[in-house]
């Protein structure tokens, strides 16, 4: 069950990054080796946020990260990395991204991630809640305060 | 009597290619030096590893998840302590905790389980005998 949508979530989009697994990223055994998703979370952060954030304003400071594996890549796989929901707190400065792999074509779930991140104006005057908000509110992306929880 | 040791790795130097646009170090590395650290383990301390790879026996990831505590910078050294918990009939977890020498902290400490499964049935097998050996003495207390 993902994080409840917002009942006037018409606008709300689901950000998806595509990925091909290629030959440095598998090893001996064939497979995507389990350090390589978790790059792709960051690479996938990289895309949606940090193109879009003034880093002379804003930081996003890592805190945490997590994942479980259910299937296997292997050379050629294209996943299909989606951002399923975004907690937001405003009180600790701190924002959650659950993230979810999939194999393109066969629908097969290879895992779920989730990082969590510290929020951090750069600037004093600019309240770090209400700039990520902004840029999240841009991209029309679902943004709970409620828990976040996998399948 | 279980010896609760740990398995020192120093070999880890803060280099530039490790760094981010802020000149810390990207939290990603941390995540491949687990790797590292844990072949290292293996390599060293469980005899057989090399027959175990050779053999129908794959160790797969079940989990994974990293926690950052303090920040490193270029030229920082980099001390990984790897220890074992939860050990089971097919799956062990491992602990590893990340020290910078220059401040003297803990600045990043990476969790994950370990399965075993037969690639021929594809179900969970025992853990081989040398790898349970070698983790039960790095068992933390």
């Amino acid at each position: 069950m993902l994080a409840p949508m917002n009942s006037n979530s018409t606008k709300n989009q689901i950000f998806v990054y595509k990925y091909i697994v290629r030959y440095n990223d598998i090893d001996q055994f064939k497979h995507m080796s389990f350090a390589n998703y978790l790059k792709l979370m960051f690479i996938v952060v990289d895309v949606l946020l940090e193109s879009k954030i003034d880093h002379d304003v804003f930081r996003l400071k890592f805190i945490s990260s997590s994942m479980k594996f259910k299937k296997q890549t292997i050379l050629g796989d294209k996943i299909l990395i989606s951002v399923e929901a975004i907690k937001l707190l405003k009180t600790y400065h701190r924002m959650t991204i659950n993230f979810r792999f999939r194999i393109e074509g066969s629908d097969d779930i290879t895992g779920f991630g989730s990082q969590e991140y510290e929020v951090k104006s750069l600037k004093k005057e600019i309240p770090p809640y209400d700039y990520i908000s902004k840029i999240l509110e841009g991209l029309n992306l679902q943004v709970t305060s409620e828990p976040l929880i996998h399948d | 009597m279980i010896d609760n040791k740990i398995f020192y790795f120093n070999k880890i130097k803060i280099f530039f290619k490790h760094t981010d646009y802020f000149g810390f170090v990207h939290p990603y590395n941390y995540l491949e030096w687990t790797s590292y650290v844990r072949e290292a383990f293996f390599s060293e301390k469980c005899g057989n590893f090399k027959e175990v790879l050779d053999s129908n026996i794959k160790m797969m990831t079940a989990e994974i998840s990293s926690i950052a505590h303090e920040e490193s910078a270029f030229g920082d050294e980099i001390e990984a302590q790897f220890t074992c918990n939860k050990i089971k009939k097919v799956s062990f977890d491992v602990h590893i905790k990340f020290i910078n020498h220059r401040i003297n902290r803990l600045v990043c400490e990476t969790f994950h389980t370990l399965v075993f499964v037969d690639a021929a049935s594809e179900k969970f097998t025992l853990i081989p005998e040398g790898i349970r050996n070698a983790i039960i003495e790095y068992q933390e207390p």
